[in-house]
């Protein structure tokens, strides 16, 4: 281990991507926010297994209309979203996922995000697999 | 150029902070420069801030006390040849250590006023972090200005107190202060110890 990497030294392991997104319906802040929530929470709780202490799984999408963030840093307080929509509906934007957490790797971390974001894909029809950043990849929501 | 440094662990509050900090220094008419690290190859912090109205810097894919320790140099040399801001804040990742990012910017060749750095502790996960990673966390509170307890609208006074005395065991003679980053709360007091002009 190198001492001068501190993510090592603090045994964390990190994930995120990137995706472009559109709404089958037009879906409010508040409906967006609770699948997104649960993506975030299906995330933590992975993680949380095997001695894992989730650092941080956030989301920030940005839209024409504005934003929405959603944040879970304790399975317990559970995640918290701010908006700047006032009120208007969302039909497509761009989704940034990432999460930190110390105990696991990397590849555990991608692992979760992945099978999250499968998971909503799932249930919202996926266009193309996600990938890193610096690619765009579409699913459908809602 | 005044350079403060918001650092502390992973969802300890540091981007809330920032936006509440920049927000504010650009309302007194200061001009202000925001450098955010994230330890992911993707962002999302700078998104967050830069929702908010402020121009950010977004540095990933690593951590600026150590694998992008270079990176801030070059960074902080051009934002202060081209932008000359009276601020500088830097937020680096959750993961970084605050006495390291001092150093590298002592050796930055740029010409500071003055470095301040603030830890910030979330009052609700303290116990848990501090039984969990107490080596690594007691390593980014040692040597700040500040340490910044936040979150205190989530726990009572008696463990607020008992909070001090474990940071206090850990960082011994450290200032503390109270805070709510995302409320308010404290904030003003905040600014004081860390003689920010308000």
């Amino acid at each position: 281990m190198s001492e001068e990497d501190s993510k090592e030294l603090a045994h964390a392991g990190s994930f995120g991507i990137h995706l472009n997104f559109e709404t089958k319906q037009p879906m409010s802040a508040q409906e967006l926010s609770d699948v997104i929530g649960k993506v975030l929470m299906g995330i933590g709780k992975e993680l949380s297994t095997d001695s894992g202490l989730i650092g941080h799984a956030k989301v920030f999408i940005k839209t024409p209309e504005g934003f929405i963030k959603v944040n879970l840093v304790d399975l317990d307080i559970g995640f918290d979203t701010e908006d700047s929509l006032g009120g208007k509906k969302v039909s497509r934007g761009t989704m940034n996922i990432m999460a930190a957490v110390v105990g696991r790797n990397d590849e555990a971390v991608k692992a979760a995000i992945s099978e999250a974001v499968a998971a909503m894909s799932k249930s919202f029809k996926v266009i193309d697999e996600p990938q890193k950043k610096g690619a765009t990849n579409m699913i459908s929501l809602g | 150029m005044i350079i403060v440094q918001i650092a502390g662990f992973l969802g300890s509050g540091k981007t809330t902070l920032m936006i509440r900090l920049g927000s504010e220094l650009g309302r007194a008419g200061r001009r202000v420069a925001i450098i955010v690290n994230e330890v992911g190859e993707v962002g999302v912090d700078g998104s967050v801030i830069e929702a908010f109205g402020l121009r950010t810097i977004e540095l990933t894919e690593g951590c600026i006390c150590c694998t992008l320790s270079g990176s801030l140099q070059n960074t902080l040399r051009i934002i202060a040849k081209e932008f000359k801001p009276d601020y500088v804040l830097i937020e680096p990742t959750g993961l970084a250590l605050p006495s390291k990012i001092n150093t590298i910017i002592r050796i930055s060749m740029v010409e500071i006023e003055r470095n301040i750095s603030v830890a910030l502790v979330d009052a609700y996960r303290a116990d848990r972090l501090f039984k969990e990673t107490k080596s690594f966390f007691s390593r980014q509170i040692i040597g700040v200005d500040v340490v910044a307890i936040n979150k205190v609208d989530l726990v009572d006074p008696k463990r607020l107190e008992e909070i001090e005395s474990l940071i206090l065991d850990l960082a011994p003679g450290s200032r503390i202060v109270h805070i709510s980053a995302k409320g308010g709360a404290g904030f003003k007091e905040l600014l004081e110890a860390l003689g920010v002009e308000q």
